[in-house]
């Protein structure tokens, strides 16, 4: 299972390789991680669909729901994307009230996103015995830490 | 091509490749043993890229270290519940998983909102860049952990 959960990350890593090793974002590489949106979500579907062992008549009422979260998680991520935008093509004069504001509306997407965590895990709870639904958000979890490692190592300090 | 910024990403992300390595190195039998790890090479990437000034520095590191005390203490819990399904081999009850992931929600939250409340110290002592670069070395770090974390910790089964 160990293995398993490694491949998941490394999946995860391949499809999230957005940049370079020690390549800064760039306004150019944001555009390319618009581009790479539409495959990591499919990434998700893949993942979840290998893993979560869903029994026949959970199928159509999990792949009805699952499709409503994506999109609202896809929703949030917009404002995440923004932001990034903003940031890389301010990122040489960045002013003060620019990154007090940054980090704000950064905080505030990152709680927006678990409050919808918490919105879903009840509604999956509905359809989906205790197990699968929590191996489902670990599933997420995994590849967005795959994910959010990658861009960790690319968006440039603030100076 | 080597400007400032890019020397800085790039240290940045050769002490986070370090500290990702000794993350793999380690006895990762013990969470334990890898939060003080982690904690150690947190507060010198920390140190190495805030640019404090004397006055700074004095009143900054008592209030980071409340601050690392804080998230540190609502991680426990988690921390336990990782170590537990990983002696497990994933195998929990339905009632356990569900346990486990309404206290990854809560501590989610927790630590969303004590970063809410030491934003507004940090504020008190640093420049809105600064405390924006604290939050983002912070969030480079948590990152690290959190990847090496889903490679470690194994799916419920």
């Amino acid at each position: 299972m160990q293995y398993g959960s490694r491949t998941i990350v490394m999946l995860g890593v391949f499809l999230a390789g957005l940049f370079p090793w020690g390549t800064a974002l760039s306004t150019e590489g944001v555009s390319l991680l618009d581009a790479k949106r539409a495959k990591i979500q499919s990434m998700h579907v893949e993942a979840v669909r290998d893993f979560l062992h869903l029994a026949p008549h959970e199928e159509q009422p999990f792949w009805s729901l699952y499709e409503e979260y994506r999109a609202d998680t896809a929703r949030m991520n917009d404002n995440l994307v923004r932001l990034l935008k903003h940031y890389a093509s301010n990122s040489d004069n960045l002013t003060d009230q620019q990154a007090r504001d940054l980090l704000d509306e950064f905080l505030q997407v990152k709680e927006a996103k678990v409050q919808l965590q918490y919105l879903y895990v009840a509604r999956f709870r509905q359809i989906l015995p205790g197990r699968s639904v929590a191996r489902l958000f670990q599933l997420e979890q995994k590849l967005d830490a795959a994910i959010e490692a990658d861009l960790a190592d690319v968006v440039p300090l603030v100076k | 091509m080597f400007n400032g910024r890019f020397r800085v990403s790039a240290g940045c992300g050769a002490l986070m490749l370090m500290l990702a390595n000794q993350l793999i190195a380690a006895d990762w039998s013990s969470m334990e043993l890898t939060r003080s790890t982690v904690q150690k090479e947190r507060q010198a990437i920390v140190a190495k890229f805030m640019d404090l000034n004397e006055s700074q520095s004095h009143a900054f590191w008592p209030v980071y270290g409340d601050y690392r005390h804080t998230v540190a203490r609502a991680s426990d819990g988690m921390l336990t519940n990782m170590e537990t399904l990983i002696e497990r081999h994933g195998i929990l009850s339905d009632s356990q998983a569900n346990d486990l992931l309404d206290e990854y929600l809560k501590w989610q939250q927790e630590t969303i909102q004590t970063q809410y409340a030491y934003l507004k110290k940090f504020r008190q002592i640093l420049t809105p860049k600064q405390v924006a670069r604290l939050f983002q070395l912070e969030n480079k770090m948590d990152a690290v952990v959190r990847y090496e974390l889903a490679a470690k910790v194994p799916l419920i089964k």
